[in-house]
């Protein structure tokens, strides 16, 4: 059974650690010690020596008051020596007390742990102090784990905390960690405990994430300590036998000086740290002195060259001597440029920051987004001609960084230029490694900003920097919105508000959708709320309600749109009438409706049209869906579209992405996709005439379209739901008309005004405007046309004050 | 038992810790004032100040250029010795404190209790 010991070795080294490295007992133990030792020399050895050579009598006397020439110097100088030798233990031994031989509780826990355990500790008693030990008071913080939760699953006796004791043990072992902490024994009480999972889920966390919390704190507390050691790095005679550089030092960053001091710069990815190593291989070796680091923006090409500069600066460091202090220094295309108002004037400035780095025999070069020494453009000039010779010949080393993009665009115009290259492709990080990433970047976040980021934050820049910033890769995307966020801290806390917050103004996505509890309740009666706005259609209402609950409570595949539609059914009958409404109902507003008449895509050379790139054309598909993801997306008349449009909108169906002109994902995983279509429309009024039930059309009317060619099976398979609208009928009218007049009435609103029909003026206008091929639109204009002529009239003729209810009757129509 | 404790740490990790901070200050030292990359570097020509060397010269002016590179390397060669030396001899006097720190800590608890016992015996100077 394990059980606490507080009178333990290092239990008591633990405490006798908080009270000698206390602040109070440092300064005091100072003053003493230069105290006792100044008094000692002075009586014991000084005074004896004034007082035989009877020199500085006066200072002699002013010290009288010390009793000289006494034994108690001894005194003084063994308190000194005592009190030396005590801070030296509590600084070294006390303060993280070594671990013990054994695998027994208490050689393992952390000095500070056993600090705050008390006598007899009990899970409850420990849930109280968590928070005063460092990782209990991180976890808190950070995770937002509160004492109060804690209490609610801790369990009350001293021999309940021997299950949490052997959890501990083994959540150590799992995450590799050193000694059991306050954090670990937090989460081993949460592992023992039934409903712990259960109340995690409340604060959206899982025992998962408390682990990582663990790791990111030791990880944390490492890094702190790694900025107290000295770093290495040759010292005051380093570049002695270097060259000066004074043209390259105006047009580049020297990269190597930057790191010189804090902690050293960590790569998580094996595979670029496979390529620092690789870029150490290729410089020392005898081939190519080139490397070109081809990887998307914010894949961390960056970082890669920031940490191989470090280890090359870094003196115990094992590399080849010719490699050793050789700094990187990070060529300014821009300030170059700007520098030479000729072509020729350039090409000589570039050809004398060469000879530079060359004549140094210390430099490599880093060409950041070498495209621009390559290509002719605004910012970016192609010097190729000066590059080739100086690559060709290998003896200045060069690094390049560039998008596979531009290499590819490189190489199509000079293949012998990408051929004389060291190709290293730099890939993204996954979630696992963007995570470490961040949290890596914290620390120095912080101490910018002034905030603290939480590690619900950190989760939610992920997901939203996944699916909303498409023009960098992870970890850059991640990082990018990371920083952002710091702008929208709520107090001094940066948490998945502060990120969504920043994702909306920065980058103007709008996130909000159906999660707080009004919305709630307007899909418990989404069916009432879409039914306010338009008539009938029963069946597809409920098709596409359930449908969105079902989305509404994570009942569905994150990783498609929250719902995919097709409405089938004659004009008129209210099709885009159901898309609008859930454009109001489900993204609060109209205005989250992204139309498109499909009957403007009909040749193949349109689908370019719908998937351009928003700084090309802001109203194609893709730029609209990128900027407002919460939308409903309205196709209409999909059977008028180009088959090759239909084919690049079945990724979209089916994996919520599509690709735009630019190569970006443009994410529809927010969105409802509605396709309508007039197909069938005909079969739909002769079904609904003959007085049968449309649902069992559906499967019928699916096949035809199928065997006539109107769409491929594969299409129509990609929808959630086909909804089949039936014709209006005369009362389904009459109901459209109560609507067209509430619509009129909120149009006069402001003038007082308000129009009242009787019934024979409804049946009279439901007669004129009734057209069963048409549906309710010949309906809307013949209602708007009268009734708003005859408002205009009255108020003209005088009849219509303000506060009026203009009545109108059969007779006045 | 804390005493007990404390006296082997003094003995065991504390000697062994006081060693490995004064290895480590010497290498500071060392690399602070470079004195790897002096010695090893020392006819180096100094921040390569040198005419440049080309076969394609004539004769008068390579030979000026091998002037100037012996010149450079004497240069070299002064700075780096007066640095050597600065460097040496900071390093020698951390160097001698270190022993003299080394020989004091195991005697250090003794010397504590000689100092209270010179003191309860009354002895004075």
């Amino acid at each position: 059974m394990d059980t606490f010991n507080p009178l333990s070795i290092r239990a008591l080294k633990a405490h006798a650690g908080t009270i000698l490295n206390s602040p109070i007992f440092k300064f005091f133990s100072t003053i003493l010690i230069v105290f006792g030792f100044l008094s000692s020399f002075w009586l014991v050895f000084l005074s004896n020596f004034l007082a035989t050579y009877d020199i500085f009598s006066d200072l002699s006397e002013a010290l009288a008051f010390l009793p000289s020439a006494s034994s108690i110097g001894w005194l003084f100088l063994a308190l000194s020596i005592f009190l030396v030798m005590l801070r030296l233990w509590a600084k070294d031994d006390c303060d993280r007390v070594p671990l013990g031989p054994t695998e027994d509780i208490n050689d393992i826990l952390s000095a500070n742990l056993m600090t705050s355990l008390g006598k007899n500790p009990t899970p409850t008693s420990f849930a109280e102090n968590f928070y005063k030990t460092r990782s209990g008071k991180f976890l808190s913080t950070r995770f937002g784990l509160s004492k109060e939760l804690l209490l609610e699953i801790a369990k009350t006796t001293p021999e309940d905390m021997s299950p949490v004791f052997s959890k501990a043990r083994e959540i150590r072992r799992e995450l590799d960690a050193e000694v059991v902490s306050g954090g670990i024994l937090a989460i081993a009480i949460c592992e023992v405990s039934s409903s712990a999972e259960q109340l995690l889920h409340g604060i959206k966390l899982e025992i998962s994430d408390l682990k990582n919390g663990i790791v990111w704190y030791n990880h944390l507390y490492g890094l702190v300590k790694s900025v107290n050691v000295k770093r290495r790095n040759g010292g005051i005679a380093r570049d002695f036998s270097f060259g000066y550089i004074p043209t390259l030092s105006r047009y580049a960053v020297n990269i190597s000086n930057q790191h010189l001091r804090g902690p050293k710069t960590q790569i998580h990815l094996a595979s670029h740290r496979e390529i620092v190593s690789k870029m150490v291989e290729a410089f020392s070796s005898g081939g190519r002195q080139n490397i070109a680091l081809v990887g998307p923006e914010g894949s961390g090409r960056s970082t890669i060259i920031d940490a191989f500069a470090e280890e090359l600066m870094d003196a115990d460091a094992k590399l080849p001597a010719s490699l050793k202090y050789r700094q990187v220094y990070s060529l300014d295309a821009t300030s170059l440029i700007s520098a030479s108002s000729e072509r020729g004037q350039l090409e000589g400035l570039v050809t004398v920051v060469m000879n530079e780095a060359y004549a140094a025999k210390n430099i490599i070069l880093c060409l950041d987004n070498a495209q621009l020494f390559f290509e002719e453009g605004v910012g970016s000039v192609d010097i190729s001609n000066v590059l080739m010779p100086i690559i060709d010949a290998g003896r200045l080393r060069i690094v390049f960084t560039m998008n596979e993009q531009k290499f590819l665009e490189i190489s199509a115009r000079n293949s012998i230029l990408t051929n004389k290259l060291n190709k290293v492709v730099v890939d993204p990080a996954n979630e696992e490694e963007t995570l470490k990433i961040m949290e890596d970047n914290v620390p120095s976040l912080e101490q910018k900003f002034g905030v603290t980021f939480t590690y619900l934050a950190l989760k939610e820049a992920y997901r939203l920097s996944e699916r909303y910033i498409h023009e960098l890769v992870m970890p850059g995307r991640a990082l990018n919105l990371l920083e952002s966020s710091a702008n929208y801290a709520e107090g001094k806390f940066v948490t998945e508000n502060s990120v969504r917050d920043a994702i909306e103004k920065t980058k103007g996505v709008r996130l909000s959708s159906a999660n707080d509890s009004s919305d709630k309740e307007k899909l418990l009666n989404l069916e009432q709320e879409i039914h306010t706005r338009m008539i009938d259609q029963v069946d597809a209402v409920k098709t596409v309600s359930d449908a969105l609950r079902r989305a509404a409570v994570g009942v569905r595949n994150q990783n498609r749109p929250i719902g995919t539609f097709l409405f089938l059914g004659p004009t008129g009958v209210g099709k885009t009438e159901l898309a609008k409404s859930l454009a109001e109902v489900y993204f609060h507003g109209e205005n989250n409706l992204v139309r498109l008449d499909m009957n403007e895509f009909v040749s193949s050379n349109d689908l370019n049209r719908l998937i351009e790139e928003g700084k090309d054309n802001e109203q194609s598909l893709t730029a609209q869906v990128m900027k407002q993801p919460f939308s409903v997306v309205l196709l209409d008349e999909i059977e008028k579209a180009h088959p090759s449009v239909l084919t690049a909108l079945l990724q979209l169906l089916d994996e919520g992405i599509l690709r735009d002109a630019g190569n970006k994902e443009v994410s529809f995983r927010d969105s409802i996709v509605i396709a309508t279509s007039n197909a069938g429309a005909d079969k739909i009024r002769e079904y609904v005439e003959s007085g049968r039930n449309l649902p069992e059309l559906k499967e019928q009317l699916i096949n035809e379209m199928i065997h006539s060619g109107q769409f491929k099976p594969e299409f129509l398979n990609r929808f959630d739901e086909i909804c089949l609208f039936s014709p209006l009928g005369k009362a389904e009218l009459r109901q459209v008309v109560d609507l067209i007049i509430k619509s009129i009435n909120k149009t006069l609103e402001p003038q007082k005004i308000s129009v009242e029909l009787d019934e024979e003026a409804k049946d009279t206008l439901v007669e004129r405007g009734y057209d069963p091929k048409m549906g309710a639109r010949p309906m809307r204009r013949i209602v708007q046309k009268t009734v708003e002529n005859l408002v205009a009239r009255q108020v003209l003729e005088g009849n219509a004050a303000s506060g009026t209810v203009i009545k109108i009757t059969k007779d006045m129509l | 038992m804390l005493v007990v404790s404390f006296l082997k740490w003094w003995y065991t990790r504390g000697f062994k810790d006081y060693f490995a901070k004064f290895v480590n200050l010497l290498k500071n030292a060392a690399d602070f004032f470079s004195i790897r990359l002096l010695i090893r570097n020392f006819f180096s020509p100094f921040r390569q100040i040198s005419a440049e060397k080309s076969s394609s010269l004539a004769l008068g002016e390579r030979l000026r250029a091998a002037g100037d590179y012996l010149l450079s390397c004497i240069i070299g060669a002064i700075i780096r010795f007066f640095i050597l030396i600065i460097g040496i001899v900071i390093i020698f006097i951390q160097f001698i404190f270190g022993i003299i720190g080394a020989i004091l800590w195991p005697l250090m608890p003794a010397l504590l209790v000689y100092c209270f016992v010179l003191f309860a015996r009354g002895v004075t100077f």
